[in-house]
């Protein structure tokens, strides 16, 4: 097959494979792919959909200031029309009110007492009725009685009055707005996802147009506070992608200067992408023909390989700029075959250990890399020579590097003291460094949270008291009945806990809806009361009521108007959004109650612990658990990795000494990294453990290349050239991220810029002590 | 909102209407002859810069044997302020004022958005219209009946709309010259109101200070 032929081929594959990888692609970002418990597993992955619509998928706004509720009405009316607002709850109007009363009043016999059997028989002892019957008496002398009286008659028990009570203590943020004129709240509910910045953006910015327009009527007095996970996800992505843009332009500004001062081409800068490339679309199109999603993390990943990939082929490049004029490329590739194979070989090694791993996000990035790594390789043997054609002359540049390689490492030879030095100075940062090091699990801590934002979206929240994020109790039940019969219980230890101060509150699907047998119960209890009628009768007559008053409750009680409150009646009310808390999941049904003011998680675990289908989730805590779960195996996985590729290279070179020293680039770079950040007390995460491997992949390749050049000293100046442009190339395509505000960019580009750095600086002391006669290297000669 | 908010919202404005002092003036000569058609009793009705004075509301409800009595003060500043401060049977406030009305008691204090009730707001709107005199806004939401005797005048207000027609059969207004002293609610359900009132006092007979002071809702905010 001639050159031409294979170029083409190469972009039809290349082309196809792209097109296969778009069509077939599904991503998934679940956090369950990370977990490798199945039940725990299972239970995140409920607790996050459940969660993902009340809480996440809403908006509080706060209007302080002289008129703020005609404004709140006059932006809630705009929201209500907004595409991407799919409701709007802005105080309790008369339709509200009228809802309220229509859904509740006629079956307050049902809904009574979470403990019928105890309360209703108290509630009818006659000093507890003549406290009552004084109390209604009371109301009655005040104004806006009016309706009460009106309504006393079929309620003398005030048992509607308990039903507007639990349906505020849901919610107090309606108390607060009631005794404030100058202060006005709007809730919404966002109709797409809070992370989708392109349509969250639009929101946003619609919102503070309009405050501005009614601002502007009332000059200027008003003030607007917000509080929403979509505030948080459209700032942290303008601030990814400015970080982005600004990285990538001088990324990729450097590294095609970096290629033209070199190769004196971009030219050559494409076919080196087509090697990474390759490798990438073969594994992706692998993953994508399996069946599930494909994890976006390990997509992220791949992109990673790139920059691993890309190295086989500057190595050859820079072999065949060097080489003897009208050298044929396949003739150079012959030359550095051994190397290149080895490489492959122990990079792919290294990542193919994740595949071992538990957690099925890491065991698919690991066979992501089995696949992409030897295919990058392959590419480079086969494609890529048709690509480079002869050797043309070196640049001035590529010869001033090879001669100042070469003069560099005579000039190390002659001082084994400053090779001491060196390498005492990285174990001694590595060893001082290590036990200092810090790991950090907080999730948090990979994401910038802007503190304006942070801190406005506490004060809105703790003006409506607002329940916790991350932290609720899930019921689990095979049915609707059974789920609501599991949440009365919990409802009513969970009420225990706030009782003790445990907890400030809880926002319970009780509040609004309980099961059926519970309704009936209170039903069957209330008409169990012995001589119900007369006992009323007797108190409330006794303090100025007229006899018969009340005929109208004891006939309500014998033959109620409506049946027991079922979720199709609270679905087909002004309550409706309540029922997000009962989801039907896989037949299942999961009832959700959020929390206020968790001050021990272990006491609610306690309270709920052995009651069957009861869980107590807290998101941020299980996710930190699998942050450092993730982290501590990558690690694991990390140094099995690197006793592995130590044993292959230690069965290649048949030398313990040349094994090691091809290792240690890789192994010194990555620990005098971790040692650094170590005596710098900055933390390290997951996304750093990650990083290692590419630190291990690619320091590794640094040091088989200069063991290597050490047996064939007439390429030292060539290897030692193209380790500098290979660690260049990486340190302004990972490295330049360490200049990113955010801290997961930051750690990436930390670790891999200082880590390959540290291999870099390593591989010449490797090339020197590799060196069988310690003699002077034969430059590469230029031509003439 | 309180869980009696909306029988509260309802209930208050209608005793502020029952209380409200529709006239208080001492008769003068041409005042009585003026008094003897609507549209005159309404122009003096309008006349007034304010307006003090005690009332005593007997409600008789068909629940109770014996009536309620509430005694306290009554204020109004034209156009839209009026506030009744009730002493006996127990010490509360009720304040219209700039669309929201404000009622105070040994609960705490609750504010009602006039704008969220059509009923609370029928009725307070007409009871303003009442006190500003504005006959063409009265006649607007009620159907008007105006008789005079030898015993004085009497004002009978059906509410037009239906939603509030529900609760109140009619309001009747009593008076003698430019003097209201009595204003009786009868409600659907049998029970009435009746309001009688004393000691009014309107224009240079006021204390300014003190009709500000108690039309005031930073005071209903922080009672003394």
């Amino acid at each position: 097959m001639t050159d031409a032929q294979i170029r083409c081929l190469t972009a039809g594959v290349l082309a196809l494979l792209g097109l296969y990888c778009a069509w077939r692609l599904e991503l998934t970002n679940s956090i369950a792919h990370f977990i490798p418990s199945r039940h725990q597993a299972e239970l995140v992955e409920l607790s996050f959909e459940l969660v993902d619509s009340p809480l996440a998928r809403r908006m509080m706004l706060s209007i302080e200031g002289p008129d703020a509720r005609s404004a709140a009405r006059e932006l809630a009316s705009f929201l209500r029309s907004h595409p991407e607002v799919s409701w709007v709850e802005a105080g309790a109007d008369e339709n509200f009110l009228r809802g309220i009363y229509e859904l509740y009043f006629e079956r307050r016999m049902f809904l009574i007492s979470s403990s019928p059997t105890q309360q209703i028989p108290e509630m009818f002892e006659p000093a507890a009725l003549d406290e009552r019957a004084d109390r209604l008496l009371e109301r009655l002398s005040r104004p806006g009685s009016m309706l009460e009286a009106r309504a006393a008659p079929a309620d003398p028990l005030g048992l509607f009055d308990r039903i507007t009570q639990r349906l505020l203590a849901f919610s107090p943020r309606f108390a607060v707005a009631a005794q404030a004129d100058d202060l006005a709240f709007i809730m919404l509910g966002l109709r797409s996802s809070p992370f989708d910045s392109s349509r969250q953006s639009p929101l946003l910015d619609d919102i503070e147009a309009e405050f501005s327009r009614l601002n502007a009527r009332r000059a200027d007095a008003l003030v607007l506070e917000e509080s929403g996970v979509n505030r948080f996800a459209v700032a942290s992505e303008r601030s990814v992608r400015s970080d982005i843009d600004f990285i990538s332009l001088l990324s990729i500004s450097v590294v095609c200067s970096l290629f033209l001062l070199v190769f004196r081409s971009l030219r050559h800068l494409a076919i080196a992408i087509v090697t990474p490339l390759a490798g990438f679309a073969v594994a992706m199109s692998v993953a994508v023909s399996l069946p599930g999603p494909v994890h976006g993390v390990t997509l992220g990943f791949g992109f990673i390989l790139l920059g691993v990939a890309i190295d086989y082929a500057i190595h050859l490049m820079t072999h065949q700029s060097l080489a003897p004029p009208s050298t044929p490329p396949r003739v150079t590739l012959a030359e550095i075959r051994p190397s290149l194979l080895l490489s492959g070989l122990t990079t792919t090694l290294a990542f193919c250990v994740l595949a071992l791993s538990d957690f099925p996000g890491l065991g698919e990035m690991g066979r992501f890399a089995a696949i992409g790594i030897p295919v990058s390789l392959a590419a480079t043997f086969a494609v890529v020579p048709a690509f480079l054609g002869e050797t043309g002359s070196p640049s001035a540049v590529q010869l001033a590097l090879a001669s100042a390689a070469v003069r560099f490492v005579d000039w190390l030879a002659e001082r084994p003291r400053s090779i001491a030095l060196v390498l005492g100075i990285f174990a001694l940062v590595s060893a001082a460094g290590l036990p200092r090091l810090h790991w950090d699990d907080d999730p948090a801590a990979l994401l910038i949270m802007d503190e304006q934002l942070r801190s406005e979206s506490e004060r809105v929240r703790d003006r409506v008291s607002d329940f916790d994020g991350g932290r609720f109790v899930v019921g689990l039940a095979a049915s609707s009945e059974a789920a609501l019969q599991l949440n009365d219980e919990i409802a009513r230890r969970l009420a225990e806990l706030v009782a003790s101060g445990e907890l400030e509150g809880i926002g319970s699907l009780h509040s609004f809806l309980w099961s059926e047998s519970l309704q009936r119960e209170n039903l069957a209890t209330l008409r169990a009361v012995p001589d119900l009628g007369a006992r009323i009768e007797a108190s409330f007559t006794s303090r100025g009521f007229r006899p018969g008053t009340f005929r109208p409750f004891v006939a309500d009680v014998a033959s109620p108007h409506a049946g027991p409150l079922l979720p199709e009646h609270v679905r087909s009310s002004p309550l409706a959004r309540v029922l997000d808390a009962l989801v039907e999941l896989d037949g299942r049904w999961a009832v959700v109650t959020f929390l206020r003011g968790v001050r021990n998680g272990e006491s609610i675990r306690a309270a709920i612990g052995e009651l069957p289908g009861a869980h107590y989730v807290d998101q941020k805590q299980i996710v930190a658990g699998v942050y450092e779960g993730f982290r501590r195996s990558t690690v694991r996985m990390v140094s099995i990795g690197a006793v592995c590729v130590f044993l292959i290279l230690l069965i290649r070179y048949r030398s313990f000494s040349l094994g090691f020293l091809a290792f240690l680039p890789s192994a010194l770079g990555a620990l005098a990294t971790l040692g650094w950040f170590g005596l710098l007390n900055l933390p390290v995460n997951v996304v750093s453990a990650v990083s290692l491997l590419v630190v291990l992949g690619m320091g590794v390749d640094y040091g088989i290349f200069a063991v290597d050049a050490a047996r064939s000293p007439e390429r030292s100046g060539a290897t030692l050239s193209s380790l500098l442009l290979s660690c260049l190339t990486s340190v302004f395509v990972f490295g330049v991220l360490a200049l990113s505000s955010q801290p997961a960019l930051r750690a990436i580009g930390l670790t891999t810029g200082i880590g390959i750095l540290v291999a870099l600086a390593l591989s010449p002391i490797s090339l020197v002590l590799a060196r069988p006669s310690r003699g002077s290297a034969t430059p590469l000669l230029p031509r003439e | 909102m309180r869980p009696d908010t909306l029988s509260t919202a309802l209930g208050l404005v209608l005793c502020l209407a029952l209380a409200a002092p529709a006239v208080a003036q001492e008769p003068h000569e041409g005042a009585v002859a003026a008094s003897t058609d609507l549209e005159s009793l309404m122009a003096l009705l309008g006349s007034n810069d304010g307006v003090r004075a005690r009332f005593q509301e007997t409600r008789t409800l068909s629940i109770l044997s014996e009536p309620i009595v509430t005694e306290g003060l009554l204020f109004f500043a034209p156009p839209d302020r009026l506030a009744r401060h009730s002493t006996r049977p127990t010490r509360s406030s009720v304040l219209v004022s700039g669309g929201r009305i404000y009622l105070r008691d040994d609960t705490g204090l609750q504010v009602l958005d006039l704008a969220t009730s059509e009923v609370a707001r029928a009725l307070v709107g007409n009871l303003i219209v009442v006190l500003r005199g504005d006959l063409a806004a009265i006649r607007e939401v009620h159907e008007v009946e105006f008789r005079t005797s030898e015993a004085g005048w009497e004002i009978d207000l059906v509410p037009r709309s239906r939603s509030v027609r529900s609760i109140v059969e009619r309001i009747r207004l009593r008076g003698r010259g430019g003097m209201l002293e009595t204003m009786e609610t009868r409600e659907r359900n049998g029970d009435v109101a009746l309001i009688e009132l004393f000691g009014v006092a309107t224009g240079e007979d006021l204390d300014r200070v003190e009709l500000e002071a108690m039309l005031s809702v930073e005071a209903l905010r922080d009672p003394p």
